[in-house]
């Protein structure tokens, strides 16, 4: 009896934001291992690996790309992210509001990671969504030292941590993903001239 | 890191040297690595390894046919440059000088 395919979300991460130099035959590596009994956690961890080891590699190799990354990844989407609310606010007060900002938030960060996926290599998405996590546990480990009447109301707190741990990083990743589909299809409509 | 060779590189050449033109891809260098040394090998890992020697002139690499049983994605072959197998024998010959002449590791085959 064949096995199921793969899990679809891994190998489609694997595809859209690393090098295709290393994620095609990777995949297929993958995929055999997969077919001769290997499990989806092993498949999804060894999928996770691949996009840590590539993303650190692509940050050492093309350092400005990153930078570059970082500065208009954090500008596109704290700047839609800020407009956004700002509007949100005028309709919606209390901490009522802070349910309508939690998809605004993922929106922003979708954009953002959008734009990355059309504007650098594929890699700078990754780079950028683990850049937003290391930044926020530097925030977080700021905000820890301040004194107890200084620090926000705990649904606030509550409200950052889901933004800047789960939300805006796997909102940099959909983003990346949508626009990977969009540059696939624009290959399959034009494809590349062939010399 | 330049081009010294570290420990985890020099055990993917001694992979890749062992097996043939036609299995030194992926999986099987994995599965060298981890039945010589008992060690688990991630596939990333791997590639990481194989790729940096390949910037350095180590290794070299070709595309093979893609085949269906892995998802329509092609197996990408390895091979060791001449560079590469110098620099493997280089390391020997420096493990077997540090070798000599130490007492505890003399006699035993453990």
């Amino acid at each position: 009896m064949k096995r199921p395919n793969p899990p679809t979300l891994p190998t489609k991460l694997l595809e859209s934001f690393v090098p295709q130099r290393t994620s095609e035959a990777l995949l297929g590596d993958l995929i055999e291992q997969y077919d001769a009994g290997r499990s989806r956690t092993w498949y999804w961890q060894q999928v996770i690996l691949a996009l840590v080891i590539s993303a650190g590699r692509e940050a050492r190799t093309r350092k400005l790309q990153a930078v570059s990354a970082v500065v208009v990844g954090y500008v596109t989407g704290a700047s839609l992210f800020y407009f956004t609310t700002k509007l949100a606010a005028r309709f919606v007060g209390g901490y009522t509001a802070y349910f309508v900002f939690l998809p605004l938030a993922f929106v922003s960060a979708a954009a953002s990671g959008w734009i990355l996926r059309r504007s650098h290599p594929r890699a700078m998405v990754l780079i950028f969504s683990g850049f937003c996590v290391v930044a926020s546990v530097v925030a977080f480990a700021v905000y820890a030292w301040l004194p107890i009447s200084d620090r926000a109301p705990v649904p606030i707190v509550a409200f950052f941590v889901v933004v800047d741990f789960i939300i805006w990083p796997l909102g940099v990743l959909a983003g990346g993903l949508w626009g990977s589909s969009e540059t696939d299809n624009a290959l399959i409509r034009h494809p590349p001239e062939t010399h | 890191m330049g081009d010294r060779l570290e420990s985890f590189e020099l055990m993917i050449l001694l992979a890749v040297l062992r097996l043939d033109d036609e299995d030194a891809y992926g999986v099987p260098i994995s599965t060298e690595i981890e039945q010589t040394t008992g060690r688990r090998v991630a596939l990333a890992s791997v590639y990481a390894a194989l790729e940096r020697l390949e910037d350095r002139g180590w290794v070299s690499s070709r595309m093979g046919e893609s085949t269906a049983e892995r998802g329509g994605r092609a197996k990408r072959y390895f091979r060791v440059n001449a560079e590469g197998v110098r620099r493997v024998r280089e390391a020997k010959r420096t493990l077997v000088k540090m070798w000599r002449g130490i007492r505890e590791l003399q006699g035993g085959t453990t």
